[in-house]
């Protein structure tokens, strides 16, 4: 995690477009612990869902189906792979 | 009392977890619970879409959830993620009749309507069941076991939404675990996060996750970690590999716990019952 949350949020808001090579948004796995517990109802992790989809947008996904390990394809639950794919892949 | 409810599998109970399909089935019908499979199922998408102005996105959950209204009965899903998928989507289509008009000119099937709601088994139990009934199920009462029920994050939250259980002090596995005649073992992680997809992603971050979940599990005394989705227990066990057999902590189903004490072992994956009359409290 190169930035912490509260950094990706400050960074967002000021416009700073940095943000979108941030390593940190690819590391939430949507648990939605910080949306519960944030004391300021700030909906981080549909801001970290925003800023993943406009990477994406710009091309570049950090997954790709064509990499995936084959021994984790074999094994993994499917559920993370669809998950996993349909958040950071293409 | 026979109830009925649409049941989803999902694509995990349909592949890797067929352990908690069938026990899940197995204590269902033990309790007078049938779990009508819907027909033509598809997948639900295994991430609720959090940018809900793509809408297309929810095709797939809602394209479950008007199979259900078919069937005329509440839809229910073992898989935590299924079920926050479903439930979610329900949520938000019930709350946006604009988006559910456009969703619904693609789906041939028919419209959704809002006639049926999203259930967890667990939900099941605890309000139509009721918790005496499953005590009086218990046939092997699991005397002495220290299980720990393990929430994780999206049987839980957002808690507006899921409304299953208060997200910071749940107490519905606990709940089941001593209707059963275990000993609920609490613990600081049991609805932290054991890493999700990012196993696929980032396994490096998962394995950190779900390796501090279960020593936490362990240093408040468990011997057993019990969940109610797939990929955490995937996780919790993977992140145990380089550990030697003695020393890992069994990651079971909830509904593989329940096989037991129901007095139904072939379903009880690596729940062993201690032996009749071995009480270790006493």
């Amino acid at each position: 995690m190169d930035y912490l949350p509260n950094q990706v949020i400050r960074l967002a808001q000021l416009g700073i477009e940095d943000v979108l090579d941030s390593r940190t948004p690819w590391i939430c796995a949507a648990c939605l612990m910080c949306q519960a517990r944030c004391p300021k109802g700030v909906d981080i992790p549909r801001i970290m869902e925003a800023l993943r989809q406009v990477a994406l947008r710009k091309g570049n996904p950090p997954l790709s189906v064509t990499q995936l390990d084959p021994t984790l394809l074999a094994h993994a639950p499917q559920m993370a792979i669809v998950g996993a794919l349909r958040k950071a892949g293409k | 009392m026979t109830r009925q409810y649409a049941y989803f599998p999902g694509c995990t109970l349909s592949t890797t977890a067929t352990d908690y399909d069938a026990s899940g089935r197995a204590v269902a019908t033990a309790l007078g619970i049938d779990l009508a499979e819907l027909d033509d199922w598809n997948c639900c998408g295994a991430t609720f879409p959090l940018n809900t102005e793509n809408v297309m996105d929810m095709l797939a959950p809602a394209r479950i959830l008007i199979a259900a209204e078919e069937q005329g009965n509440d839809v229910t899903a073992l898989c935590a993620v299924c079920f926050n998928v479903l439930k979610r989507s329900d949520h938000f289509l019930r709350t946006h009749p604009e988006a559910t008009r456009r969703l619904n000119l693609f789906v041939e099937e028919g419209d959704y309507t809002g006639t049926v709601r999203v259930r967890h088994l667990l939900d099941i139990l605890r309000d139509d069941v009721g918790w005496e009934a499953v005590r009086a199920r218990t046939t092997t009462p699991l005397r002495g076991m220290r299980l720990a029920p393990y929430y994780g994050c999206l049987l839980l939250r957002p808690q507006a939404e899921m409304t299953l259980d208060d997200p910071e002090a749940p107490t519905i596995l606990h709940d089941l675990i001593a209707a059963l005649g275990a000993q609920p073992v609490s613990f600081p992680d049991q609805a932290e996060c054991c890493g999700s997809y990012l196993l696929v992603s980032q396994p490096k971050a998962s394995e950190r996750l779900s390796g501090r979940v279960v020593d936490s599990a362990r240093q408040a005394g468990a011997e057993m970690i019990v969940t109610a989705c797939p990929l955490c227990q995937y996780n919790l066990s993977e992140a145990q590999r380089h550990l030697p057999d003695e020393q890992r902590l069994p990651v079971v189903y909830f509904t593989q716990v329940m096989a037991a004490a129901f007095g139904l072992p072939e379903y009880a994956g690596s729940v062993i019952v201690p032996e009749v009359g071995y009480d270790r409290e006493a």
